[in-house]
């Protein structure tokens, strides 16, 4: 998880990027050209703000924001928010949030692609509701059965290398 | 080609000026005073915009060409320092080239400029000098962070320059406007001591000594400043507003574009709304200021100085806030800000209008 943010700390302009859940837990974090520390307050800073706008939205029957900025004179807050997670990153005076929109949709669907394949995905390649993975469209000599180097002992059928 | 160029340049001022006898429009104003910079006649270009802005003060592009011009010609002459600076670096040009990076609000080069001064050697105005913008950054702020920063800069240059009254008088600006009355009284006390007999720190002196009782320390006081966002005897402040009128064309501009769902205007507890009506209106104004006042409350918190940028993306569109020092402009829109609307919300605020007896005022605060 730790590589897919400092993907998006090398982009010029990022300061710190952070990880964080939607109880303010700081996840992960990778750090920019900022010298400072400050993961800490950050999450709880942000949290609170992003609880905070969600409460000023709900009367007016919306969902919660999916992204938000706070652009300020001296950098600016970018916010994304997932299901699970939301990921911000704090720019310097130089950058505008427009500049890491897309690198941060990728990154945060990447994070929930992980979080997802970790959890759900069983070995026997099934999906969450039973269902069997789909054949691909164009055979690979990693996930198909056709290569040889792909083929696994049959551990209750058949001899294993080392009979 | 400098020559061509000038010779070319005063046909097209004299049919600029022709232009402005028939028809004294702020365009017309606007377009001579361009030929002027054109032509390098920076002072004849301000002259100009003062001009048109007396005939017309609401006129925003001819204000905003006014504010470019005075920049421009401080460039030229920040560039000067820096070459003469190359060549002799003494004291009063260092001081010139800061006073100019102070008061065109350029603080980071302020900054950068006094250290590297100071960084050859121990001077006494530079250290006031650097008093002065970590000041004028808190004021912007409002942070305590901020705020300590500048009082240990302005303790500094009080110990350097014992007998001059300016860091004095700075210092004490700042106790009186985060409210530490005890210690504004004590400095006062400190100023009068460097000038006796001064009628008006006389007056202040006893001024402060009546709220002295009970008053919070610095570090409360600065606390206090950075929750609320305002410094004291700051609620009711009163600035040059503009009127009601310019802000409401802007508003419907913004509200007769087809994706726009609403547009606003907030100062204070009051909002011009064009797009939702009734409850719908004052729900959407509610929002907005409430959005407004933690962003802020957030933006001090993180040290990200002044905000000047809001905006939230979800399913119910993009709602971009653009906040002033006492008002804000904010759009709804279905799709995409897009950089021209951007521009002109960013434009809105700062412009502290009128917003009482209008039409499409909603008081979402009035309640509170």
């Amino acid at each position: 998880m730790i590589a897919f943010l400092e993907s998006l700390s090398r982009l010029p302009g990022v300061e710190f990027v952070l990880l964080i859940s939607h109880d303010g837990v700081p996840i992960a974090h990778a750090r920019g050209c900022s010298e400072s520390a400050y993961e800490e307050s950050l999450a709880a800073l942000t949290s609170q703000w992003l609880n905070d706008l969600r409460h000023h939205v709900a009367p007016l029957g919306w969902h919660p924001p999916e992204r938000a900025f706070l652009r300020g004179a001296r950098g600016t807050l970018v916010l994304r928010s997932s299901e699970s997670a939301c990921l911000v990153v704090v720019l310097g005076r130089e950058a505008a949030p427009e500049d890491v929109r897309l690198s941060m949709d990728s990154v945060l669907a990447r994070i929930e692609r992980a979080r997802h394949g970790r959890s759900q995905v069983a070995p026997g390649t099934c999906t969450p509701a039973g269902m069997p993975e789909p054949a691909p469209a164009i055979p690979s000599g990693h996930d198909g059965v056709a290569t040889e180097e792909s083929l696994q002992p049959d551990p209750h059928h058949g001899h294993s290398p080392s009979n | 080609m400098k020559f061509l160029d000038r010779i070319l340049s005063y046909g097209r001022i004299r049919r600029a000026r022709r232009a402005l006898a028939a028809d004294p429009s702020p365009r017309n104003y606007l377009a001579l005073a361009q030929q002027y910079a054109l032509a390098d006649r920076r002072a004849d270009a301000q002259r100009i915009c003062v001009e048109g802005l007396e005939a017309f003060p609401e006129n925003i592009q001819l204000a905003r060409y006014y504010q470019r011009t005075r920049r421009s010609e401080r460039e030229a002459r920040l560039a000067e320092l820096h070459r003469e600076l190359a060549f002799s670096p003494r004291a009063p040009l260092w001081r010139e080239l800061c006073e100019i990076l102070i008061e065109s609000d350029e603080l980071t080069r302020a900054e950068e400029e006094l250290n590297r001064w100071l960084a050859t050697g121990d001077h006494p105005e530079a250290h006031y000098l650097l008093g002065r913008v970590l000041l004028a950054r808190f004021y912007a702020d409002r942070g305590r962070t901020q705020g300590r920063a500048a009082m240990a800069a302005l303790d500094q240059a009080i110990a350097r320059l014992p007998n001059d009254l300016r860091p004095l008088r700075a210092k004490l600006d700042f106790l009186t406007k985060i409210g530490a009355w005890q210690d504004a009284r004590d400095c006062a006390a400190r100023c009068l001591s460097v000038e006796p007999g001064t009628l008006e720190l006389e007056g202040r002196y006893r001024t402060l000594a009546a709220r002295a009782e009970g008053a919070p320390s610095i570090e409360r006081a600065l606390f206090e400043v950075e929750r609320s966002g305002r410094l004291a005897g700051e609620e009711g402040g009163e600035g040059v507003r503009t009127s009601a009128g310019s802000v409401q064309a802007l508003l419907r501009e913004f509200a007769t574009q087809p994706d726009v769902q609403a547009a606003l205007y907030v100062r204070g507890s009051t909002a011009l709304v064009q797009g939702p009506k009734g409850a719908t209106a004052e729900r959407t104004a509610r929002t907005v200021q409430s959005i407004l006042a933690s962003s802020r409350s957030t933006g001090r918190r993180l040290g990200l100085g002044q905000v000047f940028q809001i905006q939230l993306e979800g399913s119910f569109g993009t709602l971009s806030i653009a906040p002033g020092e006492q008002d804000a402009g904010a759009l709804l829109c279905s799709g995409p800000l897009g950089r021209g609307r951007e521009e002109m919300l960013l434009g809105m605020a700062g412009l502290n209008a009128a917003t009482a007896g209008s039409e499409t005022a909603v008081h979402p605060g009035g309640d509170q």
